[in-house]
């Protein structure tokens, strides 16, 4: 059996063209995954302006990283872990996660207002309690899709280790929502 | 573009189907919450610009790298230096040294090898006035017969 490549032929010229220093190849590596990297970034950091400042970082250091890369790998892969590091730093110098920014969270432009706010409120304030871990996790695999093998991989964990911390988080979050509705 | 083509849209994905998981609508709520700004001028606006702050910033590291790379260079620059002009100065003082050893030793050995010379030369002379004076008295008793 044919094993498909974990890298597509477009993906690796511009890989090989970045390394030669052509940016325009690199800008095209940020439009292929730049979506994908900004929802993991927002999983780990909720704030948007601090998801961003996650994507460019983590750019930023694969752009610097970028004769490290193995081919072999899968590009998306190798730059979601970066940017999750990137965000995961973000998070560490912003340690107390001011109530401001979760007001700025709740009052973000991105929410359907047909749902429910007062869901919405309870839901994300809850989400905001979680340990930043356990907020990934439980966001990138419950909201996002991703496996418990994709999120170790993003979060350099086992994927053993994502999956108990998923059901640790859900626990959590279930504990949180029913303290903010007694 | 190629996004597309190899993964998902974010949020996208089948969502896990283990009874333990979030509540859809819950976890709808958090997606929506999550997810990037739309600009009212179009979706791939947001993303161009995005683009074009990772592109500024990927280059400000980039030449914040080389100017580190520069930096290290002239540090080692600066220490290759000052070890250089330490090593110039040691040798120059032991060779000062050598050469004045040298120099004594060329000052004993003259001095060694001078000296037997001069007494002999002394001792010639003396022997010389010694033979003078010798003949003198003999033409003295030769002319006084």
């Amino acid at each position: 059996m044919t094993v498909p490549p974990r890298i597509s032929d477009e993906e690796r010229e511009l890989i090989r063209a970045a390394r030669e220093g052509d940016q325009t190849a690199f800008a095209g590596l940020v439009r292929m995954h730049q979506r994908r990297a900004y929802v993991v970034a927002r999983a780990i950091v909720t704030v948007h302006e601090d998801a961003e400042d996650a994507v460019q970082e983590g750019f930023a250091r694969a752009y610097q990283a970028l004769d490290r890369f193995d081919v072999k790998q899968q590009f998306g892969s190798w730059l979601n872990r970066i940017v999750a590091n990137a965000a995961l730093d973000i998070t560490r110098r912003k340690k107390v996660r001011s109530a401001e920014e979760l007001t700025d969270a709740l009052q973000s432009p991105f929410r359907d207002p047909a749902e429910d706010a007062e869901l919405r409120e309870r839901l994300l304030a809850a989400v905001a309690q979680l340990p930043e871990r356990a907020r990934s996790v439980i966001v990138l695999h419950d909201v996002e899709g991703y496996t418990h093998g994709e999120i170790g991989e993003m979060l350099g964990i086992p994927g053993g280790t994502a999956r108990s911390d998923l059901h640790h988080a859900r626990q959590r979050l279930r504990e949180i929502l029913k303290d903010l509705r007694g | 573009m190629a996004d597309e083509l190899k993964f998902p849209e974010p949020g996208s994905r089948p969502m896990s189907s283990d009874k333990d998981a979030l509540d859809a609508r819950l976890a709808s709520v958090i997606r929506s919450a999550y997810k990037p700004p739309v600009d009212p001028a179009g979706e791939d606006r947001y993303w161009a610009g995005l683009e074009q702050r990772v592109m500024a910033r990927a280059a400000g590291a980039d030449s914040v790298e080389s100017g580190r790379y520069w930096g290290v260079l002239s540090r080692w620059a600066q220490t290759g230096l000052i070890a250089a002009v330490a090593l110039l100065a040691v040798a120059g003082i032991v060779n000062s040294r050598i050469i004045d050893t040298d120099d004594q030793y060329a000052y004993e050995e003259v001095v060694r090898s001078t000296s037997p010379e001069s007494v002999s030369a002394t001792t010639d002379l003396m022997s010389s006035t010694d033979a003078a004076s010798a003949r003198d008295a003999t033409l003295r008793y030769v002319l006084s017969r």
